[in-house]
């Protein structure tokens, strides 16, 4: 699932939805959809990426952002961890296509 | 006819309770150090929570209730879940406290939550504590006001007063001291299919250890997140961990009906934020506590 899902939103360009609080602490971010009243909560990688979806951004300028940021991860790994983490945020609908 | 309980509330404000129910007769086994009296004839509109007789058992009704009533098989399942409602009434009044799961117990300079899944020790960790001098607070449930009380700005702990419980058997790594504690004050509550003992609550009333009533309020000193170690019973390390981490665990464990969602995790931050937050890792909670002992002074 994750993987099909990461195919639909690899050529997409990707924000994170501007209605969602942040509350950042530690090493971890709290999401919240005022929605839904729902509550999620990211690792420091699930936070960074968080961070870059400020602005508009393929899966791919992602990655490419991500092995930057953590040159001793190898690739695949970074590839595997964020398709997993945007196919999460895409079923939660915390994600907009722009 | 319904009887009339009237359980004490914060600020004065008691909770009442209509019940078909004997209450009294579960005041040992449910209600610990959480004072009620009988009021006489219940009338059902001044109620805040109403137990009511129907076929094949009772009916609770609470607005904390899916669809506002739950019905039980007797009596004493009663008893036993209107402790949760008699919690969701205080929260229900009260929009700046979270009601935490938890385990507590309170050293000199303040309370020690113990927050975590379930099975990580919460209350055995308690409960050990307060057999090494600690004030014990709770070993399922409190109140937390995350902005303090009137006397305080400082996160800050109500105790519930509630009878505490052990699952039995005692883990092994309790340590034989606190399976005889156990042994000598409580009542069993539970057996399984074959009759063996699974669950025991501490009878409060023989005043074996200093245990908070209702409505004691003291500053949270620091949260602690127990990992149990099944397979090193030699495990013990006690240091300091994220507060990201702490905070994550306090949501989790944590239930904030008057806050929104962003209220809830705001409470949360705050309180991780305000005190240590302590990674323990233990294989025996018997030594877990001698360290936690030595940690915050409790003698």
């Amino acid at each position: 699932m994750p993987h099909a899902v990461a195919d639909k939103t690899r050529m997409n360009r990707l924000r994170r939805r501007p209605d969602i609080a942040i509350t950042a602490l530690d090493g971890g971010t709290f999401l919240i959809d005022g929605r839904t009243q729902a509550i999620f909560h990211l690792d420091a990688l699930g936070g960074g990426v968080w961070t870059a979806l400020a602005e508009p951004a393929t899966r791919d300028e992602l990655a490419a952002v991500l092995a930057e940021a953590f040159p001793d991860t190898p690739r695949d790994t970074i590839a595997h961890d964020l398709d997993a983490l945007l196919a999460e945020l895409d079923a939660r609908d915390l994600l907009e296509r722009v | 006819m319904s009887t009339m309980y009237r359980f004490a509330g914060l600020d004065d404000r008691p909770i009442r309770v209509a019940s078909d129910a004997p209450l009294i007769d579960f005041t040992a086994r449910f209600f610990g150090l959480w004072p009620f009296d009988e009021e006489g004839t219940a009338i059902a509109d001044l109620a805040d929570i109403t137990i009511e007789a129907v076929d094949g058992g009772f009916r609770l009704r609470h607005g904390a209730l899916e669809g506002g009533a739950q019905e039980v098989p007797d009596a004493a399942e009663a008893a036993n879940q209107l402790v949760g409602l008699l919690a969701a009434e205080q929260l229900a009044r009260r929009s700046d406290l979270i009601g935490l799961h938890a385990g507590a117990a309170a050293g000199p300079g303040g309370l020690i939550l113990f927050v975590g899944d379930s099975l990580c020790g919460k209350s055995t960790l308690a409960l050990q504590l307060a057999r090494r001098g600690a004030r014990f607070f709770g070993d399922d449930r409190l109140l937390v006001a995350p902005a303090g009380t009137d006397n305080s700005d400082v996160p800050t702990g109500i105790g519930l007063g509630l009878t505490p419980r052990m699952r039995l058997p005692i883990h092994e790594g309790a340590g034989g001291a606190l399976a005889a504690f156990v042994a000598a004050n409580s009542v069993v509550e539970h057996m399984d299919w074959q009759g063996n003992p699974i669950i025991a609550y501490i009878d409060l009333e023989l005043d074996t250890f200093d245990a908070a009533p209702f409505g004691t309020t003291l500053p949270v000193a620091a949260l602690v997140l127990p990992h149990r170690r099944d397979d090193d019973p030699d495990a013990l390390e006690l240091e300091l961990g994220s507060k990201g981490d702490a905070a994550l665990a306090v949501v989790r464990q944590s239930t904030a009906p008057g806050m929104d969602a962003r209220g809830h995790v705001a409470a949360a931050a705050l309180i991780a934020g305000s005190v240590p937050c302590l990674r323990l890792v233990y294989g025996s909670s018997a030594a877990a506590a001698d360290l936690l002992a030595e940690r915050f002074g409790i003698s």
